[in-house]
């Protein structure tokens, strides 16, 4: 037998589909099926080990049992196909919001998508923050096509439910979470070693989408026009602004106008 | 005459995050880690910069799981232009991987599955270690596995075909000495023979590491203390092979650091007395 085709059968084993294995393995010692059974269930295991490495929140929601069920399901409908382990868990959201029995409960898709959010920055690209100084010695004629360049961590996450405060919160404490009278925008990001996150308001939500979409500081003036004065909507603007050089969301600050030299 | 292998390093661990802050605040004395090589391709991070802190104060070499060099899926290019990027940063001594395959059909089973020994299998994976070679500019060590099972349409032992492969090749052996009693144990042959049955000249590291016996076999688990006769055997290896670099893996139940360091002291004095029988 070629070498591809032991693999192929070796493989529909270890995923529990049809194969021929028994026959291949050598006779002696311990009987064929408990020593293939070794790697069958190693996968399962693992990749399950895996998941409640990434997901431990919702674990501690779904209680160990529901979990486990979870990991089952949804290692039949994804088996890995990425080299490293640390990927495998990136389509659970997904699954949660569209198979049959889970997506039933929308938060629990919620909670998958910001505790993944959370694990994606935490590994991104180190970039030191820019500072409300940076913003401080900007010449005036700088401002209008000021444009924002965030940190390659920075997430933004819509719910529906209010699931944030369970991504920090005791496992002992987890509860169903309530649904929000509107729905929010959850920034996250990494300044430094620690991950942070939080609710948006709801007009700090729309300048810091449009902006991360390359918007320059006029434009994000006008989207605040419908609500505010064109003062309030200026001073609000760059309110938000230095709020987001102060939590370390930003990595440059990109503009037109030469760099004043006083 | 010139030797295949590098100088040996001593005696070293597996860095573990488990172990980052100790290590930093103590820098204790051992010679060199070794890395596992998928857990820092990422962008960033607080792993990453232990990793480079570490760096800079103790030899490392690179470890991967995931080369699957065995495989007959295409080599992941993906994976070796990650290892790549990451043996620029680390500067690794050396890179290894083992003499397995771990996946198929683009699914990956993230285990260390076991090859046929054939002479079929030693043409493949000859050939794809070149490849690796080629593409990271220096030779790759292959390190032999645990298994639970063998196949019957083997046509030659473990050892003659862990040798084959890294003549054809030209590539170096990470010979994990646990993993040779653990299938020694599991498919009833004798471990002695192994050491007598590869090729000295291109073993360049030893593997320590302990595992669990569930009586009809043995799972190579990385969770427990090194027993008795695999430091028999490591005795032995030393014998045969000399001063080899050696560390000790723990992958899972992990204990304090200073543990660790313990249990590589016996390791060094269990080399020591095997040295000491070499020269007399
Ligand atoms: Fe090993």
């Amino acid at each position: 037998m070629r070498l591809a085709d032991l693999q192929r059968q070796f493989t529909a084993y270890v995923l529990r589909r049809p194969n021929r294995m028994l026959d291949l393995v050598a006779e002696g010692g311990a009987p064929a099926d408990l020593r293939l059974g070794v790697y069958a269930h190693a996968y399962g295991a693992r990749l399950a080990e895996v998941l409640a490495n990434d997901y431990p929140q919702l674990r501690s929601l779904l209680g160990e049992a529901e979990f486990e069920r979870l990991a089952l399901a949804y290692l039949a409908q994804h088996p890995s196909d990425c080299f490293n382990a640390r990927w495998f868990g990136r389509h659970l959201a997904g699954f949660l919001a569209s198979a049959q029995g889970w997506c039933e409960r929308p938060e629990l898709a919620e909670l998958a998508a910001l505790i993944w959010a959370v694990g994606e920055a935490f590994d991104a690209a180190d970039v030191v923050p820019a500072t409300p100084a940076d913003a401080g010695s900007l010449p005036q004629a700088a401002w209008l096509n000021l444009r924002l360049e965030f940190l390659p961590s920075l997430r933004l996450v819509a719910t529906r439910w209010d699931v944030a405060p369970l991504v920090r919160a005791a496992a002992e404490a987890m509860a169903r979470p309530r649904r929000l009278p509107e729905p929010v925008l959850v920034a996250v990001w990494r300044p430094h070693w620690e991950v942070e996150f939080r609710v948006l308001d709801p007009d700090e939500a729309v300048l810091l989408r449009a902006a991360g979409e390359g918007a320059e500081f006029g434009d994000l003036c006008q989207l605040l026009l419908s609500s505010a004065g064109e003062t309030a909507a200026i001073a609000r603007a760059v309110g938000l602004i230095r709020l987001w050089l102060e939590q370390g969301l930003i990595a440059r600050l990109e503009h037109a106008a030469p760099l004043s030299t006083g | 005459m010139t030797s295949l292998t590098a100088a040996p390093l001593g005696f070293g661990l597996g860095l573990r995050s488990d172990h980052y802050a100790a290590i930093l605040e103590r820098r204790p004395r051992l010679d060199w880690f070794e890395i596992l090589s998928e857990n820092y391709m990422v962008g960033g991070g607080p792993p990453l910069a232990n990793l480079l802190c570490i760096r800079a104060d103790y030899p490392m070499v690179m470890h991967g799981v995931s080369l699957s060099i065995g495989a007959s899926d295409p080599l992941d290019e993906n994976y070796l232009n990650e290892l790549k990027k990451l043996s620029d940063i680390i500067e690794p001594k050396w890179i290894s991987d083992h003499l397995c395959w771990t996946g198929y059909g683009g699914v990956n089973l993230h285990d260390l599955m076991p090859l046929p020994a054939t002479e079929e299998a030693v043409r493949h994976v000859a050939e794809r270690v070149r490849r690796v070679q080629d593409r990271l500019g220096r030779r790759l060590l292959l390190e032999n596995v645990s298994s639970y099972v063998a196949y019957a349409q083997a046509e030659m032992p473990e050892w003659q075909f862990l040798g084959a492969v890294a003549e054809q090749a030209d590539c170096l052996i990470l010979l994990d000495i646990n993993n040779i009693y653990v299938s020694a144990f599991n498919h009833d042959f004798n471990a002695l023979d192994y050491l007598d049955g590869v090729p000295a000249a291109r073993i360049q590291q030893f593997h320590l590491a302990g595992h669990r016996n569930y009586q009809s076999h043995i799972i190579d688990t990385h969770d427990q203390l090194i027993i008795d006769p695999v430091f028999e055997l490591y005795g032995e290896a030393v014998r045969r092979f000399g001063p080899i670099s050696t560390m000790i893996e723990r992958d899972d139940n992990i204990p304090p650091l200073q543990e660790l360091l313990d249990e590589l002291d016996r390791v060094r004095g269990v080399a020591a007395s095997a040295v000491r029988n070499r020269a007399a």
